[in-house]
């Protein structure tokens, strides 16, 4: 049994005094404390240092903190925008669906429904060789809908639409040019490129990739840049929604340029974004065999704001 | 004398909320984040900027926070320990995001704090010549400790019980416990001198 005139200990004492001792603990050391004035003295150190070292976090942190007021109202629109996202989202559904009752209920439809769907979604095109490149300036929707990532509108407009630059996966890659019956054909060819761009919100998903052909067409690659530059800086400066340019573009990007752009033809390419322009050849070394145009252009030097928007949206990060 | 900014935390029971069914509806989460919001938008704030982030960068991690938090509870994550979960998730951006800028956090607290503690009013110019000398030296004391040392201390003044400190830091109870002891001896030490 411990002797209640020893002295608590340093440690004891500020346990004690941040109410962090157990409760047998803490009545010995009130009773010591009630009984010894040198404990007493020690305790009120340890609280005068306390105190010191709250003023001065106080103050090196900044006593006059800006108004909540307006981070508040920008909070409550970008929770309002992922509200209304998770809304539409089919993700409860499918927490419900695999709880174990409904499971066992919904199984053998799921199934049921997942392989239909994979045949019918999922086929091989069948394309004939003299039809792919006008057949692949528009996707086929069946095979590329088009998929967005939860993405709030501050973070999208934080950064450059230019600076959203990524590297599709080369074996998606692959895996898309198989999906369009595109095996056999020169890769180089072709670039596989967003439907929506991830500078519109567009996922890393294959439903999201199509082999776009990057060489003779009136609506090239090139072209459709300039539609999602264009889209980018309305929706981030408030003349259009997201949903809206993330609908059109994914719907008939053509259609969409031709009535944002409000020209019949694509204008006439900046002379960087020509495509014999040198940084083009640094974003996409398709002599190497990468037919993805989302090359940065210092490979491996992401910008800042983009780094940090992909470590923040990191699946478990937070 | 300005009074600590976390006495009305201090008072807060601990924030263990009961385990919402996972049906709720995401505009109740939102009105749920927005009161958090309301909650501890100024203690995470200070913490941040204690970490020697500008203002810009430390308002745009608490939307981030706030926003992983509605992402959180909307999956129907549990709601135990949602103070500690919600600093955990500031220090964490907080620290990367630092890590990106490549920003010394020495150099901040030395400079940024100094400018900031010599125009702190005191009652007449001798209390605040020596006032001044003394926050000095409290951080000089205080700079000298290691960061996790310095975090303890922060979050304490935060109105952070031990065991959410040990949640934000991914350090043991007992270590919280030593680590402040420590500190605070040195904070003690420092009118031997």
């Amino acid at each position: 049994m411990r002797d209640d005139n020893l002295h608590p200990s340093d440690h004891d004492l500020l346990l004690f005094a941040d109410g962090e001792l157990p409760g047998r603990r803490a009545s010995q050391v009130r009773s010591h404390l009630s009984a010894c004035w040198h404990c007493r003295e020690r305790l009120a150190k340890i609280e005068s240092a306390i105190l010191d070292f709250v003023r001065l976090h106080d103050r090196s942190a900044g006593s006059d903190l800006p108004p909540a007021s307006g981070p508040r109202a920008l909070l409550k629109a970008r929770l309002a925008e992922l509200a209304a996202a998770s809304s539409s989202s089919i993700l409860p559904w499918i927490r419900q669906a695999l709880r174990p009752r409904s499971l066992a209920y919904a199984l053998p439809l799921l199934l049921a429904a997942a392989v239909g769907a994979a045949l019918l979604l999922h086929r091989p095109a069948e394309i004939a060789p003299g039809d792919i490149a006008q057949a692949e300036i528009l996707p086929n929707p069946q095979l590329t809908p088009g998929a967005t990532r939860p993405i709030s509108l501050g973070a999208l407009c934080s950064i450059r639409h230019d600076e959203v630059v990524r590297t599709v996966p080369s074996a998606l890659q692959r895996q898309v040019l198989t999906e369009y019956g595109l095996s056999n054909t020169r890769a180089a060819d072709f670039e596989v490129d967003y439907l929506i761009t991830p500078g519109l919100g567009g996922a890393d998903d294959i439903r999201n990739l199509w082999p776009e052909p990057h060489t003779d067409a009136t609506w090239n690659s090139y072209v459709k840049d300039q539609l999602e530059e264009r889209l980018h800086d309305l929706v981030c400066s408030g003349q259009l929604d997201l949903a809206t340019a993330q609908r059109q573009i994914a719907g008939n990007w053509i259609v969409a340029y031709k009535k944002y752009f409000r020209t019949e033809n694509p204008l006439a390419l900046h002379p960087h974004d020509a495509p014999d322009a040198p940084f083009l050849a640094a974003r996409a070394p398709r002599d190497a065999g990468n037919t993805s145009k989302r090359e940065p252009a210092e490979p491996g030097v992401l910008p800042r704001r983009f780094r940090r928007i992909v470590e923040w949206n990191r699946p478990g990060w937070a | 004398m300005s009074i600590p900014p976390t006495d009305a935390l201090r008072d807060l029971p601990f924030v263990a909320v009961q385990a919402h069914p996972a049906s709720l509806q995401p505009s109740e989460i939102e009105c749920e984040v927005i009161g958090h919001f309301d909650q501890f938008r100024s203690p995470l704030l200070r913490y941040v900027l204690s970490l020697g982030l500008t203002i810009h960068d430390a308002e745009e991690i608490i939307q981030e926070v706030f926003l992983a938090l509605f992402r959180h509870l909307h999956s129907g994550k549990s709601r135990r320990n949602l103070r500690g979960w919600i600093f955990s998730v500031a220090h964490n951006l907080a620290l990367k995001l630092r890590q990106a800028n490549r920003r010394s956090w020495d150099a901040a607290t030395s400079n940024e704090t100094l400018a900031r503690i010599q125009i702190d009013p005191a009652p007449n110019p001798e209390e605040q010549l020596l006032s001044t000398q003394r926050q000095k030296r409290l951080l000089t004391v205080l700079s000298a400790m290691p960061e996790q040392d310095q975090c303890c201390l922060r979050l304490r003044a935060e109105g952070l019980r031990y065991r959410e400190i040990a949640q934000v830091l991914g350090i043991s109870l007992g270590s919280v416990s030593v680590t402040l002891t420590r500190s605070l001896a040195r904070l003690m030490r420092l009118d031997e001198v």
